[in-house]
């Protein structure tokens, strides 16, 4: 694997990703709040509203807030190419962001369909700006570099996505739009198998051999899975909507799908065995049990196929989202967090022409044993979610608590690192 | 006599190779040269070896991925004892006109 050409100028500031981070985990936390005021009964159902708003608390609000912070930052800095007025189109798109998954999930919590409108439009801008933003930029990185083409990819998926959910939240308050069977799970797989589990890959593709010192993940793999994958849930996807009563096909286009994710995880899990360097490292620890989870999934989903269980598909959305995505994100954040912050200081000393400043280490900037309380509640948190999949009545309030606990650490963490940084930098001027 | 020093960083995570590497770079002495072995290219490193006044030549083709040589900027001993030792390797990206002795 090859970086792009890259050059200290590009950087954005260091708030264009650091903004989305330090929200995202606020929104884990009403997330949490949000189950624990609904209590058990939420989880009787996957169309109950509470359960609705929690789980775009978590998609929108924590899972798509750090990975729009980071493509912004990773654009420039791993593909070689910058948005324009990065800053501006921060802001912009946090902004409303923030604002579209707040008014979606009050529309459910509240029931008002005024809600669901202004979160359609609100989500529908900052979520087709960002995308198109992002693809046209995408155009101008260098051909052929693996990360630019899964990108691509996982960005399509997400618009995808983005078409049906907001059709499905101005459906909510506009009675002529028509709700199409299945429409709801076409959105869910896009999202879930599309944008973000083709990001997670393209992202590990680099993040992986990068910071655990591991072999390079295949060639063919790196350029041709993502786009497979792709194929894949567009194929699955129409055998939906035109031979709906044509079940094998479907379980044919979902199996397939489900290779591609056990390709993925088998793959990395070699690839973590063979590591360099064999020290402690909390980043290994939640992508262990990220692929973990993963693999669940996909026993999950096959389980799933002998008849229609409705626990076994909140089953199926708990450790696709908590186990898979959240624990993927948050090893992620403790490399990429700490390594951008060093990266803003470094460039800092630099363009005021001295040498070596007093730069933290990324251990410093966040400590080792602060990640790994982080790990121990967020393996705590998804082992009492999955218990509350079957007894809700003893295990679903301790599992919203844990995830506002587990939140809690993880902003803990974040906000630690940017003060580290604040710090440095006024003493640096004083 | 020109002394290289060597810094392997196939096996550090980043920063690590960059921090050393610059560390390292400012002990040089005159007619000195740093040769960095790395699994990846160290695109980061090249801003900074530029910022703080580094000749640097980037090659491929040892028994690993990438060697990068480093030199004060106008030290012609050192360039010429870098361009020598990588006559067997091909250049990739090069802060000077490979002008080979």
């Amino acid at each position: 694997m090859k970086a792009a050409a890259l050059s200290l100028a590009q950087t954005p500031p260091l708030s264009v990703p650091y903004r989305f981070f330090l929200t995202a985990p606020l929104f884990a936390v009403a997330c949490g709040v949000t189950l624990f005021w609904a209590g058990p009964d939420v989880l009787s159902s996957r169309w109950h509203p509470a359960l609705l708003a929690a789980t775009h608390l978590l998609t929108l609000g924590f899972l798509t807030m750090v990975m729009a912070g980071a493509l912004q930052q990773l654009t420039p800095v791993l593909m070689g190419v910058q948005i324009s007025y990065p800053l501006s189109f921060s802001t912009v798109i946090h902004l409303l962001l923030v604002a579209g998954t707040l008014a979606l999930t009050a529309g459910w919590l509240w029931q008002k369909t005024a809600l669901f409108t202004l979160a359609g439009v609100l989500l529908g801008l900052a979520l087709t700006g960002f995308i198109l933003v992002l693809l046209v930029t995408l155009r101008k990185a260098r051909s052929g570099h693996t990360t630019v083409r899964s990108t691509t990819v996982a960005l399509l998926a997400f618009a995808v996505t983005v078409v049906l959910g907001v059709y499905l939240a101005l459906g909510y308050s506009w009675n002529g739009l028509e709700r199409l069977p299945g429409m709801t799970d076409q959105h869910m797989t896009w999202g879930l198998v599309g944008w973000v589990s083709l990001l997670i890959m393209g992202v590990a593709y680099q993040v992986i051999p990068m910071f655990q010192i591991t072999p390079d993940y295949p060639g063919p793999m790196m350029r041709w899975l993502a786009i497979l994958m792709f194929l894949l849930l567009s194929c699955w996807s129409l055998v939906q909507i035109f031979f709906p009563q044509t079940i094998w096909l479907s379980h044919l286009a979902g199996g397939l799908l489900a290779s591609g994710l056990v390709f993925f995880l088998l793959v990395s899990m070699n690839l973590l065995s063979r590591r360099r360097r064999y020290i402690p490292d909390v980043t290994l620890n939640f992508w262990r049990v990220s692929l973990s989870s993963l693999l669940l999934v996909v026993i999950a989903w096959g389980l799933s196929l002998t008849g229609t269980h409705d626990q076994l598909e909140i089953f199926f959305g708990v450790l696709m989202i908590t186990g898979f995505s959240m624990s993927a994100i948050s090893g992620m954040l403790y490399k990429i967090a700490p390594f951008l912050i060093w990266l803003h200081l470094n460039n800092y000393i630099q363009g005021r022409g001295h040498t070596r400043g007093n730069i933290p280490n990324m251990k410093q900037v966040i400590p080792e044993r602060h990640a790994r309380l982080h790990f121990r509640a967020h393996c705590l948190m998804l082992l009492l979610f999955i218990l509350a999949v079957f007894w809700p009545d003893y295990f679903l309030r301790p599992a919203a608590l844990l995830l506002i606990i587990t939140a809690g650490i993880l902003w803990n963490n974040l906000y630690s690192g940017f003060r580290l940084y604040k710090h440095i930098i006024r003493n640096q001027e004083a | 006599m020109a002394r290289e020093y060597l810094l392997d960083a196939v096996d550090m995570e980043p920063p690590e190779p960059l921090v050393r590497a610059m560390e390292l770079a400012e002990k040089l002495g005159k007619g000195d040269y740093l040769r960095m072995r790395h699994r990846r290219e160290p695109c980061l490193l090249y801003d900074n070896l530029k910022q703080q006044g580094f000749s640097f030549i980037t090659c491929t083709g040892s028994d690993v991925a990438y060697d990068v040589f480093i030199w004060h900027e106008g030290d012609a001993g050192a360039q010429s004892s870098v361009l020598t030792r990588a006559d067997t390797l091909v250049i990739k990206l090069s802060s000077v006109k490979p002008s080979y002795p």
